[in-house]
């Protein structure tokens, strides 16, 4: 009786787990689980695309690599942008080594945030968290995908829920791009937590000059290399001016001297928070963003 | 590999399958043990294993050559205690040691005025996973040995399943050789109410990790890695005993699935945790709280260094250095060694002022003495956990700052979580007021007949089968267990 007990138990446990997963994973959403996206992205193939987007969360959510190949057919583009990302050396040669050097152009576009030259930035960043687990683990989030996913936690979900938004969804598509669906919109949402980033660490010329050597040496390889300040609130804009340590002009000056292409963007783009583009705005600025890069091949 | 991953599930799944075809037979047994052993430590990286290999190698001869080298049986007990140390030295305190060695000497440096004195260069090693643990499995074995107290293996793979046993190996209980090897020896079947036992500690044990310490875990982390120290008293005791529960579930729950997976191969580990948070006093907390550790420290340090037999004054300074020594166990770092002299000076007062008898004989007296043991445990755990000496001290002088009596709420605070620590608090204070007397009603009333026991088998079952799947679905952001990192 008592053995029956345990296997009874294990056997019901087991199987309320896995009903309570199938149902789940037949009603669940579209795109890609978190935890499965992000580990996937860590490792996107190396030398398997033409074009790389690199940056932070604002590269992430305001860059898509379907809407840029509606318009450049064929090419195989990648959005690897990255919590908090810093232009540190690991995170660029990680850029490098995924584009294919036998395809022409190969073009790496770099979104650039002045959080990213910080301390705070190379001390917290989802990349180097990444970086920082097993490729096995890794490899096991990514090989059992939306399976694994149908057994997750409801408290992480209900996590993601919480806020001050009244919807706050999201799509994370296989090409690296998180498509935001964000209301209401909020665009002075993150600046209090930006002036408190900056208070403490501030954009070091030193990280700066990394990345303009970076540059230099890629264009010397004969890669394009394309420079965007990904659109953010004027709130935010007004902070980071006065606070980040960051200076843009002469950011531009150094990186088109060392042959980088610098993309300047007038139109105003929607952000939920500030800091990150909702979706119509991802979609627009890339189609912006298409047409400038099409501009510079021809 | 951890308790609370996939992998480990598949592994388990496997070991227990192939488990029933190996145990009867005494070497295949053994064997068995070790490879799934080496195979679920080497899951981490498996050049730790080659030091495990090696710290086992040392200690398995050396146990033989205590018993044919009677005259070298002192060199042979220094030989392995110094190499287990040496280890411990090189790989979890090289760069403490270094640092502080640094400190000393740029500042001896500048006060001397040599300009141009270099730091020493500071190497840190990767912290092989449960090293701690280990070394001290393996050097209780051969005091052991050297005390007469067991008689020396003289298989290879009898000592390595003992020593790399799976379910202990990362993260404790502490296990003696004295306990394990006449088990490992000769086995017996698990009964089924050794199989119920087993999964019921599997089941508290991993409800305790994922479902309350992980969702604990993010608040916990979120106050501790603010840049400044919220300046607020209440919330700092409230994240603090969320810290307590936390560390509390997270041990205690591995604890309890490495008994409870012992259970379902036919061994026992003893109780590591005896709900530590219902102590009247400081040396009632340590004998319940990682009672594997505190037995392992007062058997091998406290007692040889001469324990209480040398009067007053040695016994307050033997037990002095023996916290200090299980603080710097716990991590290399001034914090713990902090921590550990914390309850050294906690410790030293209760023997001075015997003020638990004296509490406890007060009407309510009982109460007090836990409050009391509460908030010393809760300071002490401040230096556990804090990122470094200066945020500690922020956030003790905070918590008895009556200036900071202000509101604030804690970020990532959900009805969820705070459900899982009522739920906990509900259950320590049951251990603490309720225990003995419910059980003897249930008892009597079960005995007298006035209630039915028809549903008790079915009950049980049914909070387990609950537990699992809660488990699942209810999991925290998954985090490893606190305590591989010592």
């Amino acid at each position: 009786m008592s053995c029956d007990r345990t296997t009874a138990t294990l056997l019901a446990a087991g199987f309320i787990i896995l009903a309570f997963a199938l149902l789940r994973a037949s009603i669940g959403g579209p795109g890609m689980p978190d935890e499965v996206f992000w580990a996937q992205k860590f490792l996107f193939a190396p030398g398997a695309y033409d074009m790389v987007i690199a940056g932070d969360s604002r590269v992430n959510r305001a860059v898509s690599p379907r809407v840029i190949r509606q318009e450049m057919p064929g090419q195989r583009i990648a959005n690897y942008g990255f919590r908090s990302t810093a232009y540190d050396a690991a995170y660029l040669r990680a850029v490098e080594r995924l584009l294919d050097r036998d395809s022409h152009p190969r073009i790496i576009i770099l979104g650039i945030t002045p959080h990213a030259f910080t301390p705070h930035a190379r001390a917290n960043n989802g990349f180097n968290d990444l970086a920082g687990t097993p490729r096995r683990a890794l490899r096991q989030r990514v090989f059992f995908g939306r399976w694994l996913y149908s057994f997750g936690s409801f408290v992480s979900v209900e996590k993601t829920a919480i806020g001050s938004y009244d919807r706050y969804e999201f799509t994370n598509y296989a090409d690296g791009w998180t498509a935001m669906r964000v209301e209401p919109l909020i665009p002075t949402m993150a600046v209090p937590d930006y002036r408190g980033f900056f208070a403490d660490s501030q954009a070091d010329p030193a990280a700066v000059d990394q990345l303009i050597t970076t540059v230099r040496r890629w264009t010397t390889q004969g890669i394009l290399v394309i420079g965007i300040r990904p659109p953010v609130s004027t709130e935010m804009i007004a902070v980071e001016e006065e606070l980040s340590g960051f200076h843009e002009q002469a950011f531009v000056t150094a990186f088109t001297a060392a042959g980088g292409k610098w993309l300047a963007f007038s139109r105003h783009y929607q952000s939920y928070d500030g800091s990150h583009l909702v979706e119509s705005a991802a979609i627009q600025f890339t189609r912006d963003l298409t047409d400038r890069i099409q501009q510079l091949r021809d | 590999m951890t308790f609370n991953s996939l992998a480990f599930l598949i592994f388990a799944a496997i070991f227990f399958m192939l488990w029933p075809l190996v145990r009867r037979h005494q070497q295949a047994r053994w064997v068995a043990i070790t490879v799934a052993s080496f195979i679920f430590y080497g899951w981490w990286d498996w050049r730790f294993s080659l030091l495990l290999v090696a710290n086992g190698l040392v200690d398995f001869y050396v146990g033989l050559g205590l018993e044919r080298f009677p005259r070298a049986r002192k060199m042979l007990l220094v030989t392995s205690i110094t190499a287990n140390v040496l280890t411990l030295a090189i790989f979890k305190y090289a760069g403490f040691f270094l640092e502080n060695l640094n400190t000393i000497w740029m500042t001896v440096s500048q006060a001397i005025g040599i300009v141009s004195a270099q730091p020493i260069p500071v190497v840190h090693l990767v912290l092989p996973i449960g090293i701690s643990f280990y070394t001290f499995h393996s050097m209780s074995y051969i005091i052991d040995v050297y005390r007469g107290a067991v008689k020396p293996t003289r298989h290879l793979f009898h000592f390595f399943a003992y020593l790399s046993m799976f379910p202990h190996l990362v993260a404790g209980p502490i296990i003696r050789g004295a306990d394990v090897l006449p088990q490992l020896e000769h086995w017996h079947p698990p009964t089924p109410e050794g199989r119920w036992e087993g999964l019921r500690l599997i089941a508290h044990g991993f409800f305790k990790k994922v479902v309350v310490a992980d969702n604990i875990a993010p608040i916990v982390n979120a106050a501790f890695l603010a840049m400044h120290p919220v300046a607020s008293m209440p919330y700092w005791w409230v994240v603090v005993s969320l810290f307590a529960f936390q560390i509390y579930c997270d041990f205690s729950g591995y604890s309890d699935i490495a008994r409870g997976l012992a259970k379902w191969m036919g061994y026992h580990f003893p109780l590591n945790f005896n709900h530590p948070y219902t102590s009247t006093s400081l040396r009632e907390f340590w004998t319940r709280w990682h009672i594997s550790l505190s037995t392992w420290f007062r058997d091998y340090v406290y007692i040889p260094l001469g324990g209480s037999k040398h009067g007053e004054w040695a016994s307050h300074r033997n037990m002095a250095l023996t916290m200090l020594i299980s603080g710097f166990w716990h991590g290399a770092s001034w914090l713990f060694i902090i921590w550990g002299a914390l309850h050294a000076l906690y410790l030293f007062v209760e023997r001075v002022t015997r003020w638990p008898a004296r509490l406890l004989a007060w009407p309510g007296g009982r109460v007090l003495a836990l409050a009391v043991v509460l908030v010393q445990v809760w300071v002490a755990w401040v230096f556990f956990r804090a990122t470094s000496l200066e945020q500690a001290w922020q956030i003790v002088t905070t918590m008895f700052s009556v200036h900071a009596w202000r509101m604030v709420p804690i970020e990532g605070m959900t009805t969820f979580a705070i459900a899982v620590i009522v739920v906990m608090a509900l259950r320590e204070l049951y251990e603490f007021f309720a225990p003995r007397m419910l059980e003897q009603r249930m008892h009597a009333a079960i005995a007298s007949n006035r209630v039915t026991t028809r549903f008790l088998p079915v009950f049980e079952p049914i909070v387990l089968t609950g537990m699992l799947v809660a488990c699942v679905f209810l999991r925290g952001p998954g985090s490893v267990f606190i305590y591989f990192q010592f």
